[in-house]
């Protein structure tokens, strides 16, 4: 059993999940698929890449993508600072690295607390939203990292 | 003179503004006319039941059969409310229950122009949308104060007041002949000279776009 999932007595899991905030609103990604959080560093530009890709870092020897998640979002863009993020995550695809506004904390919540809404993932280009989660008066928007992108567009990403 | 020849001048522009409207919002001259009464369906089909019954406001005598939805071949309530000055109206025995617009809305990534966001109503997460941006029409929320919840309560739109609710007649009601072109459009009530919103439609148009 992973940490992540923790079976409840009547198996309901519990999941972990990490939250960061985009433009008013919380979300959340399990915890499993992250794998560092970064100040902002220098990120280099890739000609031709999309829209959404803001360029590439260098992590330890390592090239890694960085994704606006604002842009991939539909958000207007803003200006970085002092609280910007980037989120290292592994998909089932690969590990790129995600520019959040902040990152929050960690929050247990318990499978059966997930909402999906009713036209939640109906879109193609909203279809990594995976639910919505009552935290005290608050909203938290979960997110399926694996369906952040297309396979297309993972494809894609591999070029960088 | 002979009077009685000379058609009342205010029926006549009342009729010729009515059948103006009609033209815009039913459409109905293309569409196949249904020949025969069908058997009345039950209240909870949902199969829309041809009538005879000359729809109130009709300027000739001749019977056509008109759609009308299985609700309303009773007497029914419907609920006025206002969205941008401008005044519709929802049966409501199709709606699930009327809110105060919450404080704040959730605003979800990518949706679409019409979602004004999402807000947890009694322990539900609840897609509010924009009328007019649903339904293709030339109207927005100038100050939204209340939802009209529809369906299971799950998907709400937004509107600026309410206004009344008023029991209305099957022959109030000019229903569309033949197919409905606009599918929201169930109809138009003829005394308050507004648009008959379908709210199966607007759950439907929300769940799936």
């Amino acid at each position: 059993m992973s940490n992540s999932a923790v079976e409840s007595a009547a198996g309901d899991p519990v999941i972990q999940l990490v939250t960061f905030r985009l433009k008013d609103e919380t979300y959340g990604i399990n915890v499993m698929q992250v794998q560092e959080v970064l100040r902002v560093t220098e990120i280099a530009p890739v000609p031709g890449a999309p829209g959404y890709v803001l360029g590439i870092i260098n992590l330890r020897g390592n090239v890694v993508t960085v994704i606006d998640t604002r842009t991939r979002f539909g958000l207007p863009t803003t200006e970085r600072d002092d609280s910007s993020r980037i989120v290292i995550i592994e998909s089932e695809q690969q590990v790129v690295g995600i520019l959040v506004d902040s990152v929050a904390e960690v929050v247990e919540l318990r499978q059966s607390e997930i909402d999906s809404a009713p036209n939640i993932g109906n879109e193609e280009s909203s279809r990594y939203i995976q639910g919505v989660a009552s935290r005290d008066a608050d909203l938290l928007i979960v997110v399926d990292l694996n369906k952040l992108l297309s396979d297309e567009e993972w494809s894609e990403m591999a070029m960088f | 003179m002979d009077n009685a020849k000379v058609p009342p001048t205010r029926l006549v522009e009342h009729d010729g503004a009515l059948d103006l409207l009609l033209d815009d919002l039913l459409a109905e001259a293309t569409a196949p006319i249904v020949d025969r009464v069908a058997e009345t369906p039950p209240l909870n089909s949902d199969v829309e039941a041809p009538i005879t019954r000359p729809a109130a406001g009709d300027t000739h005598n001749d019977v056509v059969p008109t759609l009308c939805p299985p609700w309303a071949l009773q007497p029914f309530r419907v609920l006025l409310f206002r969205v941008g000055g401008q005044r519709f109206a929802m049966p409501l025995v199709l709606l699930s229950s009327v809110a105060l617009m919450p404080p704040r809305l959730h605003e979800l990534p990518s949706g679409p122009d019409w979602e004004l966001g999402i807000a947890r109503l009694r322990d539900l997460s609840v897609v509010i949308a924009d009328l007019g941006g649903l339904l293709g029409i030339a109207t927005a929320c100038e100050a939204p104060r209340y939802l009209l919840l529809v369906g299971e309560g799950r998907t709400a739109v937004a509107c600026d007041q309410f206004e009344d609710a008023v029991l209305i007649e099957t022959d109030q009601v000019r229903w569309p002949r033949g197919a409905r072109v606009q599918p929201w459009l169930a109809g138009l009530l003829t005394c308050q000279m507004c648009v008959l919103i379908d709210p199966l439609v607007v759950e439907e148009k929300i769940r799936h776009g």
